[in-house]
């Protein structure tokens, strides 16, 4: 049985998932959809083939689109930033998260009583590493990309607008640069040496201020460039 | 005979400000109108009148207000302004300047002069 208002939900869903439609333009195109297809079916087309022929009147959601984007740029602008810095945040996240899982996971490695991990200290503790970060990187990633792409996320990233995610994003980027800074001095930590934890510490936070500032700058930058 | 594209295009602005002129409206109702008055003839994509409503509206030639339908959904009404009407005037004169060359063409061409 075909349900109409599921199939116009989905119809709606894909529009929103364009750049360059608001809400109220959404409302209006629905409107004109439900009035051409109790036209089509007052002539007798059953209520899914009105439907069906409804929205192909009506036209394919990337041309319509493109034909409001051409009405209001701007829109169509913040919502590539909007894309621009959701895939810079999520690739930040996948490197700090490999980062991160490593450190902790050598650091435990090296706590355990013993020497039988004592290859882990050379050539074994790079590959460790190697693996855990490429794990984290494919499963990560994968994860990431299931998330965000469905025409939901891009319909709720429109819906946030540029300046609340990227003060989202800057937020989540130092609280995630601040597990790192954790993370390496608990890894060193398991070491033998005395100053190691404090040197590292001390360089975490110089990297943790360059990497704070290089977004910003990126994101003034892109800005820029856009609106240019 | 269906009008082609560039023309279609060229005449979309003086068709909305005419129907407007005549009392609000709303797209889907506007797409209908042009069709009836043009014996099916003009057929604008209905996905473009939109746009096109959009940046009437910001030329602020239209504006647009939200009502409750018959239908009882919420449904988008647009209604023209005094620069729109002061736009289509203008209109109105180049396109009747156009078509009486036209016509006086044709009619001397083809001998039967209007």
């Amino acid at each position: 049985m075909f349900d109409l208002n599921a199939a116009i939900g989905n119809w709606r869903a894909a529009l929103a998932a364009q750049p360059g439609f608001s809400d109220s333009d959404l409302d209006e195109l629905e409107d004109h959809l439900r009035e051409e297809i109790g036209a089509l079916e007052a002539a007798d087309l059953s209520t899914e083939e009105a439907f069906l022929v409804a929205c192909r009147r009506l036209g394919k959601p990337e041309d319509l689109s493109g034909e409001f984007a051409i009405a209001d740029p701007e829109r169509r602008r913040s919502f590539r930033l909007s894309w621009m810095i959701t895939g810079a945040l999520a690739l930040l996240f996948l490197l700090l998260a490999a980062e991160v899982l490593t450190n902790i996971g050598l650091g435990t490695l090296g706590r355990i009583p013993g020497d039988q991990f004592l290859p882990l200290n050379g050539l074994g503790m790079g590959w460790v590493s190697a693996g855990i970060k490429l794990a984290v990187l494919i499963i990560g990633g994968l994860l990431i990309w299931r998330l965000l792409a469905t025409d939901r996320s891009a319909h709720r990233l429109k819906r946030l607008g540029v300046g609340t995610i990227a003060a989202v994003a800057l937020v989540l980027a130092g609280l995630a640069l601040a597990a790192r800074i954790g993370s390496r001095v608990y890894f060193f930590g398991g070491l033998p040496g005395a100053d190691m934890p404090a040197i590292t510490a001390f360089l975490a936070w110089i990297q943790f201020l360059v990497l704070l500032v290089l977004p910003v700058l990126l994101l003034v930058g892109l800005w820029r460039l856009v609106r240019s | 005979m269906t009008l082609n594209r560039e023309l279609i295009a060229a005449s979309t602005t003086p068709l909305v400000l005419s129907i407007l002129s005549r009392g609000d409206g709303y797209g889907y109702a506007l797409i209908k109108e042009v069709q009836d008055l043009s014996g099916d003839r003009i057929a604008w994509s209905d996905g473009m009148l939109y746009p096109v409503l959009r940046r009437l509206e910001e030329q602020g030639l239209i504006a647009s207000y939200w009502q409750v339908a018959d239908s009882g959904r919420r449904r988008r009404y647009y209604k023209i302004e005094y620069d729109g009407r002061r736009e289509l005037s203008r209109w109105r004169e180049q396109w009747e300047l156009v078509g009486g060359v036209l016509d006086r063409l044709w009619g001397k061409e083809t001998g039967c002069s209007t």
